[in-house]
């Protein structure tokens, strides 16, 4: 599965998401300076960039676990502030952390639906439909083609590549808006690794949520994404879509001592010869 | 089910689960389902052992002498286990329980109020205090093992300083005390009555609180985020989950059951002592919620197992009197039979879980 | 000071021998200046002058074992008052829960802070043996009360005031075997075994049921210090050994669940003999509806009120004033002379306002 088989983006496609100017400390420790990134409709971002970088830290902003320094988000063209990730997520910013987020402790169908839980009135009571959650469950499982031994099973039983599906279900599942994967392939061997790699592809296929992905592998960067964003410390320094660059020049970059001036002189390169977004007024 | 996996041999191999053959084997798949098996099992082993020892173990009097201590330390025990699901502790419990009927007494006896009126008074000062522990444990991240030894000596010194350490004599109004507690049940009425029944109050508002926490615990969305904290607070944040509002809420559960276990001992025995609950009690229903499968690193938990618990903690201490356990040695025998029940609980449950689905 | 106990005493016997010891007290105190004015003493006539012991701020230390149990309740009132008439300040402390540790770290502490006299719960028969010598090398006067170390112990303490607790324990248990038939089985129990306040009682009675050649045979239970579990453990006993002819409690607790035990289950009425310690209200109520047989009455009034003054007097003469040995009595209550026990008295507890 490569690039050849997916139209490219169109470039009428809207911008979806902008994080401007991004910064945020904790404590002593400046974990991003000044970071922009912009993300359009339909679109798979790739943010790559060292340990330390940022990479996190600016997704955690956006699902609305931190709080950034300074800065505007502008999301579907007006500004917003999340408060909590119950905010993010209302508004359809679904995020799948590097810890998946799973509660060990519960069934699979329970985890599906913690925070939007479905309910049945007895005698009064408010009391959670389990069968309800459960049939959706099975059944949405089934759908993406991702196999447990039963949604009734706790989550600290499956594998790791079921843990990772079962956890970007939960996310796809209510139809995000964006969607925020942080590494999502890596503790996954090849064959669970290509099936979730399946599920974005197929996603970028119908070119409807809009996807954010953390991720090392820079093979993984050139075959499901659109566009690449490369951070270094605290700040975006390289933005290109992947068809203007390739894996040799992005290891290139990289090998070249990361150094400030460096990272500025190869990105400069790459500017020159790509096509960048019209600025939006005021960035 | 069996999975099968074709082979370049072509005959295909069974992995994944093996079918229950034997009648025993589904018996063990039956067991395995509930964690509270193996709890029960070390019940049932207690009773079998004591009943042989003693004849006048299963006597109707000795089982209500036993049931109340199993529903004083069964209300406490089932407290704690919503609290050490969520990864918290409360060590205040003991001091709560003598705080709450102590207070429900003076209001009684000084304003003169109907015990009827006091008395949920007594549960909102238990309800009180649970807010205190849980703002002290989320606000200020103190952990609750310190934040709840330290209102356990707060609240005992309160209690102890009111009245100077003086036992007060509760006051008895019916049908109050009737309802909580008293204890009717004469020599010469037939156990299937209404003084029979009272004989057993104590342990049956007990059985009430466990059921009820039960369908909290399993059917509502507080018990769904009530787990989720405890098994993994960080990515229950994530996720949306309010756990700070979820911890504080379970500390007032505990409190407000606390101060009910309380009352109702009041009730019983019509009098409220300042000292009557303390580090012997809440220790007791720690062990007994321990014993009946909660973890204590969080995460699960079961009220029906803490009820359990309870049950073997107070058939060894009425049982070891019984047996004859003079006053040097019985302590010994209460603390090797709680661990040895602890590794029986364990090796049982090792057994259910190798057969989980 | 001790004299001037014994010379109310003397004064007491004067003026009715056959009335109780505490109501002739109670009497003499009326014909003194008021309750708190018994330590001036009758026999002197220093408490109707102007200039009589002068107010000294000294401040006490009292260190006791159980700092929240309500048998102490009226010691403390006893120390107040004794503190009110000499201008001194005391301070409560010690452990809870008898942990001896504790104790001796408050006894440092109060070494430490140059206090002007110690007195303590000796529970234990070698652990204050320092603290107390400590304490006498400095010029601190330490009285024992409540629980006294044994007899060949090298322990420097001035005196002790209290309850001698094994005499005690054997006085009951003779008293108690005269009702017990031949040939019966009792319960003794005792809520925290190896106590020296408790175990010697127990040792007592067991002395005592050898030395009258072992007419009856016993078992000794361990009802915690926790109330409910002491009541639910002796009523397990009981339903377990039906035939049980005495339930002897050994402390407070137990002894009122002991009776307890008895008027649920009628067993004082049909011939169990029921005894044992102390004055809780409830064992009180039991002796006068006749659910237990007798208890028995330490004074722990005077183990607070004697003490204080003792310190005072020693401090007040640099040393020749010497505490000196209180039995603050034996005396056993039972359902004849229950009725001046009951009612509310600051010298039982079971009230703080001063008598009148």
């Amino acid at each position: 599965m490569n690039q050849k088989d997916i139209p490219a983006i169109s470039p009428d496609a809207p911008v979806i998401l902008e994080m401007i100017g991004i910064s945020k400390t904790f404590g002593a420790v400046t974990a991003l300076v000044d970071a922009t990134i912009r993300l359009r409709k339909g679109e798979v971002l790739a943010l790559v960039g060292d340990n330390g970088a940022g990479k996190s830290t600016l997704i955690k902003i956006l699902s609305g676990f931190h709080h950034p320094d300074s800065g505007r988000i502008v999301y579907q063209g007006r500004e917003v502030r999340f408060g909590s990730p119950r905010d993010a997520r209302a508004q359809g910013i679904e995020t799948v952390y590097q810890d998946l987020a799973l509660i060990n402790d519960l069934s699979v169908y329970h985890n599906m639906f913690v925070g939007r839980e479905y309910h049945k009135r007895i005698l009064g009571l408010k009391l959670l439909d389990n069968k309800k959650m459960r049939d959706l469950a099975r059944t949405y499982l089934d759908t993406l083609g991702i196999e447990v031994p039963s949604v009734d099973s706790l989550v600290e039983l499956l594998s790791g590549g079921q843990r990772q599906s079962v956890a970007v279900a939960r996310s796809i599942y209510s139809s995000p808006t964006i969607l925020v994967l942080d590494e999502p392939l890596a503790a996954l061997g090849v064959r669970e690794g290509a099936h979730v790699l399946g599920l974005i592809q197929n996603l970028r296929r119908q070119r409807d949520v809009s996807i954010i992905l953390i991720v090392h592998n820079y093979n993984q960067v050139f075959e499901v994404c659109d566009r690449i964003n490369f951070l270094h410390s605290g700040e975006v320094v390289l933005d290109a879509s992947t068809s203007e660059t390739s894996e040799e020049e992005l290891i290139r970059i990289v090998k070249s001592g990361l150094g400030r001036q460096a990272i500025a002189a190869a990105a400069a390169e790459v500017a020159a010869r790509t096509t960048a977004y019209p600025d939006t007024p005021g960035s | 089910m069996a999975r099968m996996t074709a082979t370049s041999h072509g005959a295909p191999r069974k992995v994944g689960l093996r079918e229950a053959d034997t009648a025993l084997e589904r018996v063990l798949v039956l067991l395995s389902r509930y964690r509270e098996a193996s709890i029960a099992v070390v019940a049932l082993v207690l009773v079998v052992y004591f009943q042989l020892g003693n004849g006048a173990f299963l006597s109707s009097q000795e089982l209500s002498v036993v049931l109340r201590d199993t529903g004083r330390y069964g209300m406490i025990a089932v407290a704690e286990v919503m609290l050490m699901i969520t990864g918290e502790i409360d060590l205040s419990v003991g001091s709560t329980f003598s705080l709450a009927p102590y207070i429900m007494v003076l209001l009684s006896i000084s304003f003169g109020a109907p015990l009827a009126i006091s008395a949920p008074t007594g549960i909102l000062v238990g309800v009180m205090v649970g807010v205190i522990n849980g703002i002290i444990t989320v606000r200020f991240r103190v952990p609750s093992l310190i934040t709840t030894v330290g209102t356990f000596f707060l609240l005992q010194g309160v209690v102890v300083s009111i009245y100077n350490s003086q036992p007060i004599v509760a006051p008895v109004q019916e049908p109050f005390n009737e309802i909580f507690g008293e204890n009717l049940f004469g020599p010469a009425d037939p156990i299937w009555s209404w003084h029979g029944l009272t004989a057993f109050t104590p342990f049956l508002w007990t059985v009430l609180a466990v059921l009820v926490m039960q369908v909290v615990l399993n059917r509502t969305t507080f018990g769904l985020h009530t787990i989720a904290t405890g098994s993994n607070i960080i990515g229950a944040r994530e996720i949306g989950v309010r756990t700070d509002r979820i911890k504080v809420y379970n500390f007032m559960i505990a409190g407000g059951l606390a101060a009910a276990a309380g009352i109702v001992n009041t009730t019983q025995f019509a009098s409220a002592d300042p000292l009557a609950g303390g580090p012997f009690l809440t220790l007791q229903a720690i062990a007994a919620a321990v014993i009946g499968g909660t973890s204590l690193l969080g995460g699960s938990g079961t009220v029906i197992g803490a009820l359990l618990g309870a049950f073997v903690v107070a058939t060894l201490n009425n049982g070891l009197v019984m047996m004859g356990a003079q006053a040097t040695v019985s302590d010994i025998y209460l603390g090797a039979a709680i661990v040895l029940a602890m590794i029986l609980n364990v090796q049982v449950d090792r057994m259910r879980a190798r057969r989980r689905v | 000071m001790d004299n001037d106990i014994q010379g109310e005493a003397e004064v007491a016997r004067h003026i009715s021998i056959d009335i109780s010891r505490r109501k002739a007290f109670s009497m003499v105190a009326k014909l003194g200046l008021g309750g708190a004015a018994w330590a001036g003493g009758l026999g002197t006539s220093l408490a109707a002058e102007a200039n009589g012991l002068p107010k000294k701020g000294y401040k006490f230390v009292f260190v006791n074992h159980v700092t929240s149990n309500e048998f102490f309740t009226p010691t403390i009132y006893g120390i107040q008052d004794a503190c009110a008439f000499f201008g001194c300040s005391y301070q409560w402390t010690g452990s809870q829960t008898s942990v001896v540790s504790e104790m001796v770290n408050a006894m440092q502490t109060a070494i430490a802070g140059k206090a002007d006299g110690i007195a303590v719960c000796l529970i234990d028969a070698t652990a204050f043996d320092a603290p107390t010598a400590k304490a006498i090398a400095a010029g601190i006067p330490v009285v024992a009360y409540n629980a006294d170390v044994p007899a060949k112990s090298p322990n420097k303490r001035l005196c002790y005031v209290g309850q001698p607790l094994y005499q005690s324990g054997y006085n009951i248990a003779t008293r108690w075997l005269k009702l017990v038939p031949k040939g019966g089985h009792v319960m003794l129990s005792i809520p925290s075994p190896g106590t020296l306040n408790l175990q010697p009682r127990l040792d007592g009675y067991i002395q005592a049921i050898k030395d009258a050649g072992n007419p009856v045979t016993y078992d000794v239970v361990n009802s915690s210090t926790e109330q409910p579990t002491e009541i639910s453990r002796i009523e397990s006993y009981y339903l377990s050994h039906k035939d049980v002819a005495g339930l002897f409690g050994t402390g407070g607790g137990d002894t009122y669940a002991c009776g307890f035990v008895s008027a649920k289950y009628g067993l004082a009425k049909k011939g169990v003999i029921v005894a044992g310690y102390d004055l809780y209200p409830q064992t009180l109520g039991y002796i006068h509806t006749g659910d237990m047989t007798f208890t028995t009455d330490q004074q722990p009034y005077l183990q607070g009120f004697v003490p204080l003054l003792q310190m005072y007097l020693y401090k007040l003469s640099g040393g020749a004033v010497a505490p000196a040995d209180t039995n603050t009595s034996l005396a056993y209550v039972t359902k004849d002379n229950v009725e001046l026990y009951l009612g509310k008295s600051r010298f039982e507890g079971s009230t703080s306002a001063e008598p009148t």
